[in-house]
């Protein structure tokens, strides 16, 4: 949070812009001093000056969580078959495991990043890191809807139903912000309401009305 | 006026077309007087006729197992198939052709959890053997498909109903006792006796004669004591065949090569169209390249018979590894016999040649990592004699006494493995008993499992042969055994 790092205003020694992670202490240098307005009144969306490097790491840590999502959820999946297959029994269950896992695992990890990473930095870069976050996975999502016993449809909706959140989370983070005028109590409530929200998935994931792929 | 004559050109249109419609008839019968064990395969006889030409199609569903017949109906003929299913307790026969209405007969199967004594004698004589269920056969009750026999566990048959049995009936009792299935014969022909011993399976151990009902009995009695070497189960022939690592592998190269190169581009790439892009196409390419790679289906033979016998029994297993949802079509290999899904479960449609009465091709939904198999079983002439004499200081002289040569294979005696080189007719070797191996092999650890302990065995891995064919893998065994010295 922003009462962690810096004073408001203040630079890092040598005047540069600290890197803003979405996990770890958020930067609010590019941001208005607290309590400072722009004309109008209004809270513009931080755009981090256009420095398109610094944009760069800031779409990184979902992007690599992405892919350590994958990697994890992939290992298993591989091995599981490997079981499944020196055995004799149907890998395909361990497939529909795996698929519906990445799902889970994905809907909760962009419910708590995208609503924070939408009040941070805004809709734009909020969906970037969304899109950075759920598609490194589609590899996996493949490869195991071909060994599953899934369908097509189901699993190509799930996807889609990942996609929107990617777009439509950011937003509710962008309307926190505007909401509280202030950012660290946007980016806390932004937190709040993505853990609910990722907790909502969690025990929606278990009951039968929840078409998981 | 002409108004009027409307409704009636309408009207005698309609009833020339239904004049023109082929009536199908369609009676369907079970083998072995509608009984069947749980799991095991059976038969269903149909009978189709038509009042004129026509093209019809027959269906018979049996559990999840769909057996298709595209025949060609001629007025007055009766056109008789019989399909060989798995077992079901309902089976659903329907026959229709694209001019007629289709016609379906439900037919029942009952499933007996106790064994199954097929007794066909004219006799009428009351039959119970303890344990056993008893179904009454007349000659029709047989089946025609070596592999309904599954049905029962034994079968009393008297010289009239053997009679009276027709050529692929008889065909299909002289592989079920190949294959050593119990038989006893009731005041046989002794034509059909020495035709039934020369063809029985487990050293003719299975197939007996008897004078009298009462000794029939006594003889399935003893029979029982004695256990005859099973059939091989799926799980043992996965061991023999040793799939689904080509495909794994691959799916892991894949997948290992997907994350490197999505991480390589996370470092150095940085753009969010880049990081939409890697694994967008790494979807589409992983895809394309699980269709192009398809790997070679495997055919999986094990034979095995009794020195000097002149048939051995074989089962076989052909194995399809998917790799995509998809659907497949295979042809049913036409030099196997008995050609059926090894797994009950496993929905598949077959194709039935009814100008051979046999299976011709299988269709089957497959996926990544699934082994979809079909199962074979039969009888092969057997030319092998081996001949094996004990010498002193714990040595066997191991002779070739057929009229073929032998290849090089191993030879089991008491729990260990000797090699045999290749033997010419009449040449022979000597074995050291002592000097044998411990092989933890598949084939070889199977070769003792279904090796009696008052016998010694030969295994000898066949030569491939047909190499011509590179989208199989094949692998035969024949394990020959033969009495202790």
């Amino acid at each position: 949070m922003s009462a962690a790092g810096p004073s408001q205003g203040a630079r890092p020694p040598g005047g540069e812009r600290r890197e803003a992670t979405l996990g770890g202490n958020h930067t609010t240098a590019a941001e208005p001093p607290q309590g400072a307005r722009p004309p109008g009144g209004e809270r513009r969306e931080a755009t981090l000056g256009g420095n398109h490097a610094i944009e760069a790491q800031i779409d990184l840590p979902p992007a690599m969580t992405g892919l350590a999502l994958a990697i994890a959820v992939a290992l298993w999946w591989v091995g599981s078959s490997r079981l499944a297959l020196d055995h004799g029994t149907d890998a395909a269950r361990g497939a529909a495991d795996a698929l519906k896992t990445l799902w889970l695992v994905r809907g909760m990890a962009l419910a708590m990043l995208s609503v924070r990473a939408g009040a941070l930095y805004g809709w734009r870069r909020g969906a970037k890191g969304g899109l950075g976050l759920i598609s490194l996975s589609w590899p996996v999502v493949a490869l195991a809807w071909s060994a599953s016993a899934a369908s097509l449809t189901l699993v190509v909706l799930a996807e889609l139903l990942l996609l929107a959140g990617s777009a439509a989370l950011p937003l509710i983070g962008l309307f926190l912000r505007r909401w509280l005028r202030r950012v660290d109590f946007a980016v806390m409530a932004g937190t709040a309401v993505g853990t609910a929200l990722a907790a909502a998935l969690w025990v929606a994931s278990g009951s039968t009305y929840m078409p998981l792929p | 006026m002409l108004r009027g004559l409307w409704p009636l050109g309408l009207a005698l249109c309609a009833v020339t077309d239904a004049i023109a419609q082929p009536r199908i008839d369609l009676a369907a019968t079970p083998a072995w007087n509608g009984w069947t064990r749980p799991g095991r395969a059976t038969e269903v006889d149909v009978r189709l006729s038509a009042d004129i030409a026509t093209r019809a199609t027959l269906d018979v569903v049996a559990g999840r197992q769909v057996v298709r017949a595209e025949l060609d109906l001629a007025p007055g003929r009766i056109v008789r198939l019989q399909v060989p299913i798995d077992s079901s307790e309902e089976v659903a026969v329907s026959a229709g052709s694209p001019v007629a209405p289709p016609q379906r007969r439900d037919v029942r199967i009952a499933q007996s959890e106790s064994p199954l004594l097929g007794v066909g004698i004219v006799t009428g004589d009351p039959v119970y053997l303890e344990g056993f269920h008893t179904v009454r056969l007349v000659a029709d009750d047989l089946p025609r498909n070596a592999s309904a026999y599954a049905s029962v566990d034994a079968l009393i048959l008297d010289a009239p109903t053997l009679g009276a049995l027709d050529r692929r009936q008889l065909g299909a009792l002289l592989a079920h006792a190949a294959e050593c299935g119990r038989i006893v014969l009731l005041n046989p022909d002794p034509g059909v006796r020495h035709v039934l011993d020369g063809m029985g399976g487990c050293g003719g151990r299975a197939v007996m004669g008897a004078a009298t009902l009462a000794d029939a009995k006594e003889m399935l009695k003893s029979s029982l004591a004695t256990s005859f070497a099973p059939a091989i189960s799926l799980v043992n022939i996965r061991e023999l065949a040793q799939p689904g690592r080509v495909t794994w592998n691959r799916v892991l190269v894949l997948v290992a090569a997907y994350f490197a190169i999505a991480g390589l581009a996370l470092m150095l790439v940085r753009s969010v169209p880049v990081l939409l892009l890697v694994p967008a196409l790494a979807t589409v390419a992983i895809l394309v390249l699980l269709h192009a790679m398809q790997p070679p289906t495997q055919l999986v033979v094990w034979s095995e018979g009794e020195s000097g016998a002149q048939f051995a029994r074989y089962q076989a297993w052909q194995l399809f590894p998917g790799l995509v949802r998809g659907h497949t079509r295979v042809p049913v290999l036409p030099q196997l016999a008995s050609a059926r899904t090894c797994e009950p479960g496993q929905p598949m449609r077959f194709d039935f040649d009814a100008d051979r009465g046999r299976l011709a091709f299988a269709d089957f939904d497959t996926r990544l990592f699934r082994q979809v198999s079909l199962c074979y079983s039969g009888m092969v002439p057997l030319e092998r004699v081996i001949a094996i004499e004990a010498r002193p200081d714990a040595l066997l002289n191991v002779r070739n006494a057929g009229r073929t040569a032998w290849p090089s294979g191993l030879l089991l005696a008491g729990g260990l493995a000797h090699d045999v080189p290749a033997l010419g007719p009449g040449d022979s070797t000597i074995i050291r008993t002592e000097r044998g191996k411990q092989r933890r092999d598949a084939p070889a650890r199977m070769a003792m499992e279904r090796t009696q302990a008052d016998r010694v065995a030969a295994l000898w891995e066949s030569d491939p042969g047909d190499a011509a064919d590179v989208t199989t893998e094949r692998k035969e065994w024949l394990l020959l055994t033969a009495p202790r010295p």
